[in-house]
């Protein structure tokens, strides 16, 4: 930027626009006096242009600051009042292209921005142009009305200083520009990277939604398998209890078949054992008494003699032992 | 529990025997020896009575004569001895009496 100015200023205090105009007009001027009437006629026609483009640039730069809301608009608009105003100088034409590349440039910076080159524009350029509008038109009516060419000369080296004024006045209002597209720059980037950080932003927002909606969606999938695995838990323990109380029924059942049928068989074998005893004892039973019946009795007379005398020996000898001990 | 004797008729008197042997040590000699009686079924004021002088040692058996005694009443004879080596040992028997017609 500040190349830029360097370079502007330079072109300015040169005055190379203004001197192109200058030595344009001292050579209309100091040409034949007969050549005078067709010269001006020739600068009158153009000054006439000239007033007339001017006028309608300024008409549309008032337009212009009244309805502009956007840089690009404003950019636009710009390029399409130095086509207006490109007969003016070729320093003219200059700023006004590297007002634009930097207007180009910083096409998206903020509504300050554009409030601040609005003021801009209202306080310089509108002005500047407004008064080159003005001595355009008194060179007009000077140009029409002089007769003296020292007279001519002098106010033409007028209108030359004047010219140069505004221009240094329009430099100095694109200086400020420049600086302010500057900062305005800085905050172009500052705007670039919050919007690339609220884009990282926005997806990362975007993102974190979709986790969380499908984290809601897993959530509520699973609160529902949460309610379906409790059902369904409610409904097997249901199922277990019901089960449980049938096996237990089955096995109640299945116990009391089994010790029916155990006791059954015992039963069954107890009888058939009682039964095979008796008809082992009964017959055993008769045998015993048909053999008492035939046993000899002398023999049992015999053996109770004997059982009685042994009665009648007397023990009188105790032996201490653990049970004749107190 | 007890050992008994054989019944005694009530006219007999007999000398009966408590043999210490089978509980004493070889060396062991009894010193001296006490008998007591006692009715176990039957009634006696004075059991006592079918006792005939002091039981007699010898070696390590002790004798005690009795006579006497109530138709159908069981005594119980206890007999302790004092050995040399300061051990007392008793021995209890029961001894039916029956009298003659009984038998």
């Amino acid at each position: 930027m500040a190349l830029n100015q360097s370079a502007v200023n330079v072109e300015v205090v040169n005055g190379s626009a203004g001197g192109a105009v200058f030595t344009k007009a001292l050579s209309v001027v100091t040409s034949a006096t007969a050549s005078f009437l067709r010269g001006i006629g020739a600068l009158k026609t153009i000054t006439s242009t000239s007033t007339v483009l001017i006028t309608r640039a300024l008409t549309y730069a008032k337009t212009l600051l009244a309805s502009s809301t956007s840089v690009v608009t404003i950019v636009r608009a710009f390029s399409k009042f130095i086509t207006l105003v490109n007969v003016l100088s070729t320093a003219t034409i200059n700023i006004a292209k590297i007002f634009s590349r930097i207007l180009s440039a910083t096409s998206s910076s903020t509504v300050t921005l554009i409030r601040q080159l609005g003021k801009i524009v209202t306080s310089s350029i509108v002005t500047s142009i407004a008064t080159i509008a003005r001595k355009l038109s008194y060179l007009k009516t000077l140009s029409a009305t002089s007769t003296v060419t020292a007279t001519l000369k002098r106010y033409f080296g007028k209108i030359v200083l004047e010219v140069e004024v505004v221009a240094a006045t329009i430099l100095l209002a694109t200086n400020r520009l420049i600086t302010l597209l500057a900062y305005s720059s800085i905050s172009v980037s500052i705007t670039r990277r919050l919007n690339k950080t609220l884009s990282l932003v926005l997806v990362a927002s975007t993102a974190t939604l979709t986790k969380i909606t499908s984290f809601v969606r897993v959530l509520s999938a699973t609160v529902s398998s949460v309610v379906t695995v409790t059902a369904a838990r409610f409904y097997f323990r249901t199922l277990s209890v019901v089960s449980s109380v049938v096996a237990t029924v089955n096995k109640f059942f299945n116990n009391l078949l089994t010790i029916s049928v155990n006791c059954g068989i015992i039963l069954s074998r107890a009888l058939s054992y009682t039964l095979s005893v008796i008809s082992t004892v009964i017959p055993q039973l008769v045998i015993e008494a048909v053999s008492f019946v035939t046993f000899p009795v002398d023999r049992l007379i015999y053996a109770a003699d004997k059982i009685r005398t042994a009665t009648v020996i007397k023990f009188r000898t105790i032996f201490a032992d653990k049970d004749t001990r107190a | 529990m007890s050992a008994s004797f054989s019944y005694k008729i009530t006219t007999e008197n007999e000398q009966f025997t408590f043999d210490f042997s089978p509980i004493m040590a070889s060396s062991e000699t009894i010193s001296s020896a006490t008998s007591t009686v006692e009715v176990v079924s039957g009634n006696d004021s004075n059991p006592t009575d079918i006792l005939v002088g002091s039981p007699v040692v010898s070696g390590q058996v002790v004798a005690q004569r009795i006579s006497g005694g109530l138709d159908g009443v069981i005594y119980r004879i206890e007999v302790s001895a004092t050995t040399s080596l300061t051990n007392v040992y008793t021995i209890v028997a029961d001894l039916p009496v029956l009298a003659p017609i009984n038998v």
